[in-house]
Order: C-alpha cells, then structure tokens, then sequence
C-alpha cells in the first residue's frame, strides 16, 4: 500500500526523520522497532548461553557416570539454563515482538513511555551479565534450581546476593516492560479500533502485563525475604526460628504459575495471527478467544499448589488445587478447538511460519496432555519431579513458546527487514528442529514414567537408552539452531523484495505500511472502521 | 479489517499539527495509567511483604 | 536391550515399545510406570492408564481432523476459503463436553486421593529422616535406628570399574519392613527438602526441616524395592537411594530383634564415609 510511506514524508519538516548513527542509536534509542530489535537479539543470545548450557547438562546425561562435569557444576547448570531460557530468551522475546508489533497494529505512533522503554531493556544486559557472572564467583553460581527453595538455596556461596539483585533487575525491566504495553494498548490506540476490534496479539499481550504486574513484585518480595533471611537474621522460611520453608513454596509458585502463562499467552496471540492468514480464512470464534485467554489468566492465580502436591497439603487443599487445575483445560482445549476450526475448509498454504504455527498446536497440545495428566493429584504423587515433568514442561516451551517466536520471525521477519527470508532454508529449519525436538523430548516421557527423578546428573543403568536418544536430539535441535542464526542475519542482510501485504491472507495494520516499515508510523493515526 | 489512511501526502500544517498535539494528549494520558499501574506493583511488593512479616 | 541396538534400530525401539504398553502387567517396564505393589499404587497406576487413554482418544480425534483439514483443504487441490467464523452453538458444545469428560476422571481420582489421605490404624511407624545425603530410618516404639547410605562404589561412578546391576540404587543398610501390615511412614529432614520416593509403593513424599509429614503403605509382596531422593538437595542429590527390602512378618521380628541387640547408631557425623560426600569432593557444600 502506498499510503502508508507519506506518514514519513511528512514527517520530513520536523525534528528525528531518521535513526541517527553508530552505537549511540542503539543506546539512546526511543524508538519501539529499535526497542523490539534490540530486545529480540538479546533473547536471540540469551537463547544459545542457555542452549550451551542445556548442551552440557545432555553431554553429562549421555552415558551412566559422572564424566565431563562435577555435580555440582551440573546443578548450577540446571538451575542457570532455567532461569536464562525464562527470563532471558523466551520473556525478552516476546517483550520484543510487543515493541515492534503493538504500536503498528493498533495504529500508534510509538509506545506509550519511550524513555522508560529504553531503560527497562537496557536494564538487562546488566541483570544477566551479573547473573552469568556468578559462574566464576568462588563456590560457584546458584545451584539450588530455579525454583530457589530455601533451605537449600541459602547454601549458595557468594553469588547469592549477585543473584537476588540480578533477578530483582530482571523483575523491574518486566514490570515496567508490562505497565508500558498497558499504557501504551489502553490509551495509544487509533480512533476506531475498540478493545474487541484488537488484534490478538494484542489482546493476549494485554492479558499477559496484567499478569506481569500482579506476580513480578510477589517474586521480588520473595527473593528478598530470602535475602533477608540468609544476611539479617530473619526466620520466613527457617523452620527453627518459626518460619516455614513450605511459605516460600507457596509465595514462589504463586509467581511461577502465572508466569508460565506469561510465556505462553502471546504465543497463543502469534497463533491466532498466523493461521488465518494461511488458512486464508477469518479465525474462527475471536470472541471466545479473548474470553478463554482472560480465563486462563484467572484460573492461573488458583492452581499454584499443584506443583506442590507432595508437600503435605491437607486432602481438602490437594482436591481444591487438583480440580481448579483440571478446569483449565477447557479454556485451553477451546483455543485449540478454535484453531483447527480455523484450518477447517480453510485454503492452506504451507510456508515456514504455518508449519510451525502447526507444530505448535500439536505439540503444545501434547504437553497439554501431560499436564492434564499432571493435574491428578494421585497420579502426580507418582510423576512430581520426574522426567515426566520435564517433558511436560519443555513440550509446552520449546514446540510451544519457542516454536511460536520461531513462527512469528519468520512471519514478521519479510515486514522488519524489507526482505523474504530463504524459503528452502526455513524449512530445512522447520524440519530439523521439529524432528530434533521430539528425539530430544518425547523419551524423557518414558524416563519419567519409569522412575527417573529430574535433576540428576548420574542415574541408574535401566535408563541408559533413552538417555542416549534424548541427548542425541538435543544435539540435533540445539545445532539446528545455528542455521536459523544464519537465516536471520541472511535476511537482514538482502534478500527478494518484500511486497508490503507479504504473505497474500495476512490482515491488519501492521501491513499496511510498507516492508520495512519507515522509522516512523502513524504519526498520523489511520481511521479504523 | 477496513483500514482508511488519512492523505497526508501534502499534508496541511494544522493536520498535522493536530495530530501531534492528539499523540502529546494522549501520552499525557498514557502517563497517568503508568502511574496508577507503578503505584499498583509497589503496593504489591510492599504489602506483601509487611503482610508477610506480620504472620 | 542393549544400547547399541536402540540407536541402530528407531523401528524394533517402536515395536516394543506397543508391545511394552499392550504387556501392562510387566512390573518393570522403562516405557511406563510400575504397577507397584501396593494396592494404592495398582489404583495409581490405573488411574494414570484411564487418563492416558483418554488423552490418546482425544488427540485421535483432534490431531485426525486436523489432519484431514490440512489434506483436503489446502490451496494447492484448489480448495476455496470459506469464510465462517463463528457459532456460539459449537462454542457452547466443546466447553461441556471437556467439562464431561473432566468430571469423569475427577471422581475416580478423588475416591483413591481419599483412601491416599487415610494413615490412620498403622501397626508400624517409621520415622524417616533425610540428610545431605543419606536417610535415616527409626522403628518409633522398637527402639531400632540406623542410617541408610549409598553403597555404589566411587570407582564405578567415576569409570573405573564395571557397573553393578544395581548401580546407584544400591544402600549399605536396607530398610526392612514387614508384608501384609499397614505401615506408617512420618518424615523429616535435618537439613534440607529431600522427597522419600520409591515407585513400587505409588507416591513420594517430602521430607521438610522442622515439619512432619506422614504418609502409609501396605505391601503385598516380598522383595526388594528401590527408588531414590527425589527432591534437588545439593551436590549429593543423585546419590542417595532407597531400598526397602518386604519380608514375611516372621522374618521381620527375626531381623527386630537382632537389630535391637546392636548398639544406638552413631550421630549423624556416620555421614562422612558417605560414597556420596566424597564424590570428587574435595569442594565441601
């Protein structure tokens, strides 16, 4: 569409027609595709020191024995690979896909708070070199998971307090990423888009702040009562001075739960946007979409204590907790329902970001499965902390969340750059890591099942072979991920010209402007009926 | 969804100029939800925590 | 199976795989979970079988129409879009019948967490305590105590030598309990969480510093069962196992009272001939 450049012709007598030079304009940067570029490379980072991390924690679980890594070692990787893939690739990478998304589809000029938005990103290049600092610290980085249950957390050495600050860094650039979107989605939109006329990225990025906002200071809260704790002699959760180390079980999944919804919500927003422009078909049900989305939301502040069933919770606690999990599976089973309605009599096309758009739903529908199987507290007395979880977990963020980001670069990507990334290369890419993900992954089901706890760094000899499989996918997924690299810095970099609609059933805003988009959008804002 | 983008080829001084002055209202706005929103997470962590303290 | 065999064929790996899940009564199968030998653990194991299933009939189902839609209804047969978009009636119809489906697997589930929840009228209590990284059994009202540690030797977790058959899942003091006898278990840990965890049994429990937690079982069949901690606790957390060796109640008095005439167990300092503390540890935690 034509229309769209003259909003950056006319921009042309006043002050910022262009990004200035060098590092200074990545540094001061107030501009939200700046912003969401630097934000999608940081996670883009993040995601292989967490992947090399996953690396070693596979290489040592190979083969029975204790070969590459000391086990102590091996926990801090456990614990560092969680809390980098969380906080530093998949939360950073969907803050970044909000940046460079909200403002163009719901006809915004910018964010709401530009200089605030460059801060909370600048904060966490810092947070994470603090974090991965700790490494080198004598007695190590923090080894007690990313769960960081007292008592044994407070065995850290040195690094503790480096970690507590680091997570709190973290925490204040999400919060303020959060309250960001809001301001920027409740108050920024173009005259004419009503909150029901929203995208649904939007919609469900909406949600996700929201969610943000209600748990990231409860996370803070706790890690300081732990720090706290460890240096000024409170008792919150030290038994022998009337504490209770269960509390802190409580307060930490009352953040963690909700935040696995904050790392899969904009997923499902991703997925509602790409299968209907390659089904070439309106998405089915967008109405309950938005209701299920806002019930997920909810149900996630009551379930907390399900990762917790073998604490020792009273009966009435275990039934409470078990039935409230169970119920979302039908907000859940909806959106999935809602999907493949979609597809249905749909005219499909398969280019990269559809197949994984797809691998999504199967996949993430099968980790979906597992947790509803998680959710029978019976059943979960025998599955808590096993490889079964593990599968569980990473089938909902790998082909889940992973994959979704992976399909919204590849769908988005053509608009950001100007250029069609390698179609061939996106789909050996495709292929390789859905393929390499289920080597990886789908064993560790059987693992669990038979009796291996998560967590370990050497096991029993009954669970050598699958072992060897999962390691072997993980090697295949992990190094695929290299090619992906090279197909984004290939499409930054030239490529086939990009037509401004991209993709022939693509709908929204956002295409409208051309590909890539001037520095400026909207300026002006653009009339929605 | 049907999109109409407002000419602004030879866009008119005061066009554009209204559009600016709608974009400073609404950031203007947009500070107040901030605020309310910042007030809201600082409520949380401290409540919690003096909640916490007084178990 | 060895496995070099696993790696060479994906396909026999396939095979017994079906052949594993149809040969459920298989006590130790490594695709699936034990039956156990407890009668809460076979209800836990159908209970997981019955949610199972359920589960593979609804992804048939959803995975199948998919499927189909992808064939038939892609651009390349010359497929014309539609353009329907909703329908409060299908909306409604696939939030009940979820909720169905969900009340039946909430009933069964609830009538054996109740029977989980009942320790009540135990003819034994065991007092179990974790350490980093060994347990501590005590026979409450028997007078009888003694520690429970890794016997897998350093040279075979580090390479040099052979492993075991039992590697890793292999203790210097078993603990030994009667069959046939409803038995108590409450537990505690000395310094951090560990989580008391034998799959024969069909649960795990906690065991958490300064609180106590119970938990009960009654098993039907002698033999030795094994299972290990089951909650991160430090460097040693893979290296302390359980083995819970079922005798005859005849056996187990025989075995009482020869425990008794033994001295009380050293303090918890027994610790440091602990395979697991000197695992490559000369780095103290």
């Amino acid at each position: 569409m034509s229309t769209a450049s003259p909003a950056l012709d006319h921009d042309h007598d006043h002050e910022h027609h262009g990004p200035a030079r060098g590092l200074k304009r990545w540094l001061l940067t107030t501009n939200h595709k700046d912003i969401g570029t630097l934000y999608l490379l940081f996670s883009l980072a993040m995601f292989f020191v967490g992947g090399a991390m996953a690396l070693v924690i596979r290489a040592e679980l190979f083969q029975p024995g204790m070969q590459i890594v000391d086990p102590h070692f091996f926990n801090q990787m456990t614990t560092m690979h969680a809390l980098i893939m969380v906080f530093g690739a998949v939360m950073p990478a969907f803050v970044g896909l909000a940046n460079w998304l909200i403002p163009m589809m719901i006809g915004a000029p910018d964010m709401a708070l530009p200089r605030m938005n460059n801060w909370s990103f600048w904060i966490l290049p810092f947070a994470f070199t603090l974090l991965l600092s700790t490494l080198f610290i004598p007695g190590g980085g923090p080894a007690g998971g990313w769960t960081l249950y007292p008592p044994l957390v407070l065995q850290t050495g040195q690094a503790f307090p480096f970690v507590i600050l680091a997570i709190h860094m973290m925490g204040v650039s999400s919060i303020m990423g959060a309250i960001n979107v809001i301001a920027t989605i409740l108050n920024m939109r173009a005259p004419g888009m009503t909150l029901m006329k929203m995208p649904l990225f939007v919609w469900t990025w909406l949600i996700t702040a929201f969610l943000l906002i209600a748990v990231m200071p409860v996370l803070a809260g706790a890690v300081t009562m732990l720090l706290t704790d460890k240096y000024f002699g409170t008792s919150f959760f030290n038994a022998a001075g009337g504490g209770d180390p269960v509390l802190f079980q409580h307060i930490f999944w009352f953040f963690g739960h909700p935040e696995v919804y904050i790392m899969i919500l904009p997923a499902f927003g991703i997925i509602s946007h790409i299968i209907p422009t390659f089904a070439r078909k309106p998405l089915f049900g967008y109405a309950s979409m938005v209701y299920a989305t806002a019930s997920i939301a909810f149900l996630s502040f009551i379930v907390w204590a399900h990762h917790m069933f073998t604490v020792g919770m009273p009966l009435a606690g275990i039934l409470f907790f078990m039935y409230a999990t169970m119920l979302i599976a039908v907000p859940t089973g909806v959106k999935v329902f809602n999907w493949v309605a979609t597809m249905w009599r749909g005219s499909m096309t398969f280019e990269t970001p559809m197949l994984f758009a797809i691998a999504f739903v199967i996949l993430f529908t099968i980790g979906g499965f597992s947790g509803l199987m998680l959710s029978i507290a019976p059943a979960d007395f025998q599955y808590h902390d096993t490889y079964f979880v593990v599968a569980h977990f990473h089938y909902v963020l790998v082909p889940g969340s992973v994959f979704s980001l992976m399909a919204a670069a590849y769908y988005w990507l053509p608009k950001w750059t100007g250029h069609m990334y390698n179609e061939t290369l996106g789909k050996v890419h495709f292929w390789l890591s859905v393929i390499g993900v289920n080597i990886l992954f789908f064993p560790q089901h059987f693992l669990g099942l038979a009796g291996m706890p998560r967590r370990i760094p050497d096991y029993a000899l009954q669970f050598t072979q699958f072992n060897m499989i999962s390691t072997v996918g993980a090697f295949i997924f992990g190094l695929s991920q290299l090619l992906f690299l090279y197909i984004v810095i290939q499409t930054i970099r030239g490529g086939a010209k990009a037509t401004d609609q991209v993709w022939d059933g693509a709908k929204g805003l956002e295409w409208t402007l051309s590909s890539p988009p001037p520095y400026h959008t909207f300026t002006t804002a653009p009339e929605v009926k | 969804m049907a999109v109409k983008m407002v000419d602004s080829s030879t866009p008119p001084e005061d066009e554009a100029g209204a559009a600016r002055e709608r974009v400073a209202r609404l950031r203007r706005a947009a500070r107040r939800t901030a605020l309310a929103l910042a007030v809201l997470a600082g409520a949380f962590y401290f409540g919690f925590i003096l909640s916490m303290m007084g178990r | 199976m060895t496995s070099s065999r696993i790696l060479r064929g994906g396909g026999i790996a396939l095979i017994s795989a079906l052949s594993a899940w149809s040969a459920s009564a298989h006590a130790d199968s490594i695709w699936n979970m034990t039956r156990g030998v407890t009668d809460i653990s076979r209800n836990v194991y159908d209970l997981h079988m019955l949610i199972l299933w359920i589960c593979v009939f609804i992804g048939i189902g959803v995975f199948g129409v998919m499927f189909w839609s992808i064939y038939h209804h892609r651009k390349s047969r010359g497929a014309e879009p539609a353009q329907f978009h909703e329908s409060t009636a299908v909306e409604v119809a696939w939030t009940v019948v979820p909720m169905v489906i969900l009340i039946s697997m909430a009933v069964p589930a609830t009538q054996v967490l109740i029977r989980m929840a009942d320790a009540s009228e135990a003819e034994l209590t065991i007092k179990v305590t974790g350490y980093q990284w060994l347990w501590q059994y005590e026979y409450l009202d028997e007078d009888v105590s003694f520690f429970s540690a890794l016997s897998t030797p350093h040279d075979q977790i580090y390479g040099d030598a052979p492993k075991g058959e039992h590697y890793l899942l292999e203790v210097d003091n078993p603990l030994v309990v009667p069959v046939g006898t409803k038995i108590r278990f409450v537990f505690t840990s000395a310094d951090v969480i560990h989580s008391w965890w034998v799959p024969a049994l069909g649960w795990k429990q906690d065991t958490i510093p300064g609180f106590i937690n119970e938990n009960w079982t009654l098993i039907e069949k002698p033999g030795t069962y094994r299972g290990q901690c089951a909650e991160l606790c430090g460097r040693g957390h893979a290296f302390m196992p359980i083995v819970v060796e079922a005798v005859s109640p005849a056996e187990f008095q025989e075995w009482l009272a020869r425990m008794k005439g033994q001295d009380a167990p050293e303090a918890p300092t027994a610790q440091t001939d602990s395979p697991a503390l000197t695992l490559a540890g000369d780095q103290p935690l």
